[in-house]
């Protein structure tokens, strides 16, 4: 089962197959806890979340279609879980406010410049949506196209998102740049 | 624009510096990374804009992970009934079935090559073919290609069409402004029952954002839509829809305003059993829909609504006169003909009633032949697709060889399926109800129309 790939196994899963699921719970319960604790989910909801996840997967089995990315779906369901947690936690997050949120949104940065900070803590410090596509991006390491199709926004939403968020990290981080304005 | 040596536009911001991202990321395409590394050469701003943004990445990374302190699938599976998986008794079983099929089809293909060696003349002429296959079973397959193909590319025209914020504009597809929330629930309901039609992630991104809107969109006196002359349609609809999705996915999001929007149609049920606009009587084509939730909501164990939808067939079977046909306000009312009151109401009678016949012992069935026999009768099969919605649930429903019915109907629909431009995959809102509904309007019902599958579209929850 461990050799199969993610549509295989959603094909096994799709016929009644339990070792299938749970190979593929296996394979993802790592990553998608790492996803829900880098958008600032506490160790034990971050692990209800995963167990979320893989219910919705579960349920959704039969809409899975093998020409689709299976990551994709794995993501969709995640992040749909994470938008009913935060929405839970009292923290409304509507649609309009994840599609249509000012890229230019003011960070928290009460940290003074120059004082050190931790990565964790900076992407702590991030809007919800550029810290989404950035643990999307390089963390689940997904294409800029699945995080489209994922966030339901168009491609150059996601880019500029991406674009933006590394710079108010940099500006959190007080990032030294390793080279002078002038040169190498 | 007059370009700035290097394309930079002043020294703390370059046009191109968004794509530096995107080219660390191996994200631009072939001829996009030529370009941004073209740029890169000339450019200082960049240069060190990608440096920086280099390292970030890599520290970013250097991130630890969380480790798992326990397996979590154990867990999982205790949520999810065991009587899903697969046990070795039903493996043996399956295949034991798979292979009493796979002889099946062997046999039918050795009998179908054998029936075309039969037939091909001896003096290797090929006959001449007429339009009709000389398989039927073939036929058959294509049909069935052709209304997929079509179910498909109409719901990837709603997931394309859907707005951000979940719904579908009427007036922009050119229909009444007021109409939105109606239209939105049908589109729901398409794809809803999209099932593998469709490419999934996309379908569940747009069913999820429907839902969301559409309760987003519930008054505080529990009706969703705009209070206007159309608020049962509206309402109704939606309520509808979202019951159709709660028994889907058991949603507790669902659970209070669905409460609500039930309890909204009971207390606006007229004293004579049905629904009417604001101020007017009842009557047929609003009330189907309100009636159609309370079947639902009772098929879901809602036990408390069960003298209102008593009191709502009731009111519907007292609209048949004695040829079948239902009327809109009172028997023999008619104001725009009888078929589409008459296939709405059969419809909702064959789900929620034990009887076909009602009170005065007249068929109810008869009507809904009458109605199939006079649109069999028009040549050029001018669509109306509200109208064919409903007769094509009531065919399916009623006792009658309906399925040539049936077809008919639904080929039609096939054939006038915008194939090509930006329209592709809807349909043109050229029937009467065209000018209110608009563009969704008519892919929607198109849409739902094609989807039957056996029985009753709407049908209890599981």
């Amino acid at each position: 089962m461990n050799n199969l790939s993610d549509v295989e196994l959603m094909n096994q899963i799709k016929k009644g197959e339990q070792e299938a699921f749970v190979s593929l719970v296996r394979r993802y319960q790592q990553p998608l806890l790492n996803f829900f604790i880098r958008l600032n989910a506490n160790n034990t909801d971050a692990e209800d979340l995963v167990q979320e996840t893989f219910l919705k997967l579960f349920n959704y089995r039969f809409r899975y279609e093998r020409t689709a990315k299976f990551t994709t779906f794995l993501y969709t369901l995640a992040y749909h879980s994470w938008v009913d947690y935060k929405r839970k936690c009292g923290k409304v997050l509507t649609i309009e406010s994840e599609i249509q949120s000012d890229e230019h949104s003011v960070v928290d940065c009460n940290t003074p410049i120059h004082t050190k900070i931790n990565l964790k803590d900076a992407l702590a410090k991030l809007s919800e949506e550029h810290r989404t596509v950035i643990v999307m991006s390089i963390y689940s390491e997904l294409k800029h196209q699945e995080i489209a199709e994922i966030l339901g926004v168009p491609l150059g939403t996601v880019k500029s998102r991406i674009h933006f968020a590394l710079k108010q990290l940099r500006e959190i981080l007080s990032y030294e740049p390793i080279t002078t304005r002038n040169g190498k | 624009m007059s370009r700035l040596p290097h394309g930079t536009e002043n020294n703390n911001h370059c046009r191109w510096e968004t794509q530096v991202s995107s080219y660390l990321q191996g994200e631009l395409s072939e001829e996009e990374r030529l370009q941004f590394e073209n740029h890169l050469r000339r450019c200082l701003y960049c240069q060190e804009e990608l440096t920086q943004t280099k390292e970030l990445i890599q520290h970013l990374k250097e991130v630890s992970e969380e480790p798992l302190l326990r397996d979590l699938a154990p867990e999982i599976l205790k949520k999810i009934p065991q009587g899903v998986w697969m046990t070795s008794n039903r493996r043996v079983n399956l295949m034991r079935t798979h292979i009493f099929f796979m002889v099946g089809a062997v046999a039918c293909i050795l009998l179908i090559l054998f029936s075309l060696w039969l037939e091909f003349p001896k003096n290797g002429k090929r006959p001449e073919r007429n339009h009709l296959s000389n398989n039927p079973l073939d036929e058959k397959m294509e049909e069935l290609l052709l209304k997929s193909n079509a179910i498909t590319d109409a719901i990837d025209w709603l997931v394309k069409t859907q707005e951000p914020s979940g719904f579908w504009d009427a007036k922009k597809w050119g229909g009444h402004k007021d109409y939105t929330v109606g239209l939105t629930a049908l589109s729901l309901l398409a794809l809803l029952n999209s099932g593998k039609d469709s490419d999934a992630t996309q379908s569940i991104i747009a069913v999820e954002r429907a839902v969301k809107y559409l309760i987003k969109q519930q008054s505080d006196e529990g009706y969703f839509g705009p209070q206007c002359g159309r608020t049962m349609y509206n309402h109704g609809i939606a309520t509808v829809a979202l019951l159709e999705y709660y028994g889907i996915s058991k949603d507790e999001r669902l659970i209070k305003p669905l409460d609500r929007a039930i309890k909204y149609i009971c207390t606006t049920q007229k004293k004579n059993g049905g629904w009417g606009y604001v101020d007017g009587k009842e009557n047929t084509s609003i009330s189907v829909w309100p009636l159609l939730a309370l079947g639902l909501a009772q098929k879901m164990g809602c036990r408390s609504i069960q003298e209102n939808l008593e009191k709502g067939i009731a009111w519907i079977k007292s609209m048949f006169d004695e040829k079948g046909y239902a009327g809109y306000s009172q028997r023999g009312d008619f104001p725009l003909g009888p078929e589409t009151l008459t296939s709405m109401a059969s419809f909702l009678i064959s789900l929620y009633s034990d009887e076909k016949a009602d009170s005065h012992g007249c068929e109810i069935d008869s009507g809904v032949k009458q109605s199939l026999e006079q649109i069999a009768a028009r040549e050029d099969s001018n669509i109306n697709y509200y109208r064919w919605y409903f007769l094509i649930q009531a065919l399916s429903t009623c006792d009658t060889q309906s399925d040539k019915w049936i077809d008919s109907l639904q080929k039609e629909l096939i054939k006038s399926q915008v194939k090509k431009g930006e329209h592709s995959g809807s349909w043109d809102p050229n029937d009467c109800w065209g000018s209110v509904g608009g563009r969704v309007y008519a892919t929607a019902l198109a849409t739902l129309s094609l989807q039957l599958k056996e029985g009753a579209q709407i049908r209890p929850i599981r």
